[in-house]
């Protein structure tokens, strides 16, 4: 195990994953770095290829949904696995290739030292060296326009995937929304708790597969509506 | 003619409601509101020159523009009501994979505690 001690006994990592085949190994290889294979927590959403017995294969512990039900609901899942394992700092990661390994020290840091309950990565700091396509990059802008309007959270990034928890606030915030409006729902959760969160900057790398397999600008779009439904009917 | 064909649907209507609500089937909210839809509908489709004044008390035109103003509103509501239901449905079906996913995992931890204090008591 690398930098960071004991700290690095209590943390698991969750990775929702569908379809991931192509770069689940890779991922957790990555993690392997920071923290025992075990402590990886993947959560395979009733994917038809072979992510599940990769990940196993690559030792991560994995957990299987019987049905899909979308990133949010495999994430719940997650980090319910996670607290039943007994964990202190949980953090989900994305299993695209996308989030980066070598950014979890600066994620679990200020939960260590007693900073925060959340930590939020963010592409859009100078810090960080993602490579945000222009349309994404405007995407994503309105979304945390909404979501400082919605929540008043003068957060940066609204949709990120690369978060920190502690255990406490991974109780407390209750994520209802199964498909990718759960991370709306995250930060509703966090403002309405009044939990001490931070942004830390996180390197997003964005590569063809990512881009092709992540979500489409379109798909924004439906979310954004969905999201006003829920807010709506309260 | 028409007006005996309007009273005979609206009566069939309002029993299967009221035999719905006798079964335990519907909610007595619910068999009401649609007593009320029912009952509105036949007393206009009787006299319709009731809706006229109606129409006009609310600023319409015409009947017919009030009455599909109505049925706009009704169906965004029961679409809405849907879609609460639906979201609803999918997070209790979220809920079962859950538990059901993370069987496996609760079973080996039980497992590798009662392992450790096996080990610890030897």
């Amino acid at each position: 195990m690398a930098e960071g001690g004991d700290n690095w006994a209590d943390v698991c990592i969750v990775t929702p994953a569908y379809h991931e085949a192509a770069m689940i190994a890779q991922v957790i290889d990555g993690l392997a770095r920071y923290v025992s294979r075990r402590q990886v927590i993947v959560v395979d959403d009733a994917s038809t290829d072979q992510t599940a017995a990769l990940a196993q294969e690559a030792g991560a512990t994995v957990v299987r949904h019987a049905v899909n039900c979308g990133q949010g609901a495999a994430l719940a899942t997650g980090v319910e696995a996670a607290l039943r394992q007994g964990a202190k700092i949980i953090i989900t990661f994305d299993a695209d290739g996308q989030h980066d390994p070598d950014d979890l020290p600066a994620m679990i840091e200020p939960i260590v030292i007693g900073l925060a309950d959340v930590v939020l990565g963010t592409r859009f700091s100078q810090d960080s060296q993602s490579n945000v396509p222009m349309v994404r990059k405007i995407l994503l802008k309105l979304a945390v326009c909404l979501t400082r309007l919605t929540t008043r959270l003068p957060v940066t990034d609204a949709h990120n995937g690369y978060r920190a928890l502690s255990a406490k606030a991974a109780k407390i915030i209750r994520i209802r929304q199964n498909r990718m409006e759960h991370a709306s729902e995250i930060l509703d959760e966090i403002a309405r708790h009044r939990l001490r969160y931070v942004e830390r900057p996180v390197n997003i790398r964005y590569s063809e597969y990512s881009l092709a397999k992540g979500q489409k600008n379109r798909a924004a779009l439906k979310m954004a509506i969905r999201m006003f439904i829920n807010k709506a009917a309260g | 003619m028409y007006r005996v064909i309007l009273l005979i649907f609206v009566l069939l209507a309002l029993t299967k409601i009221s035999l719905r609500y006798k079964d335990g089937e519907m909610s007595l909210r619910r068999c009401l509101f649609w007593i009320a839809f029912w009952a509105g509908a036949g007393v206009l489709g009787m006299a319709p020159q009731w809706s006229d004044y109606f129409t006009r008390y609310l600023g319409a035109e015409r009947g017919a523009d009030l009455f599909f103003f109505l049925g706009i509103v009704l169906l965004a509501y029961l679409v809405l009501t849907l879609y609460m239901q639906v979201q609803r449905l999918e997070q209790q079906i979220a809920r079962l994979v859950r538990e059901l996913a993370l069987k496996p995992l609760n079973r080996k931890n039980t497992e590798e505690k009662s392992g450790d204090s096996s080990a610890s008591d030897q």
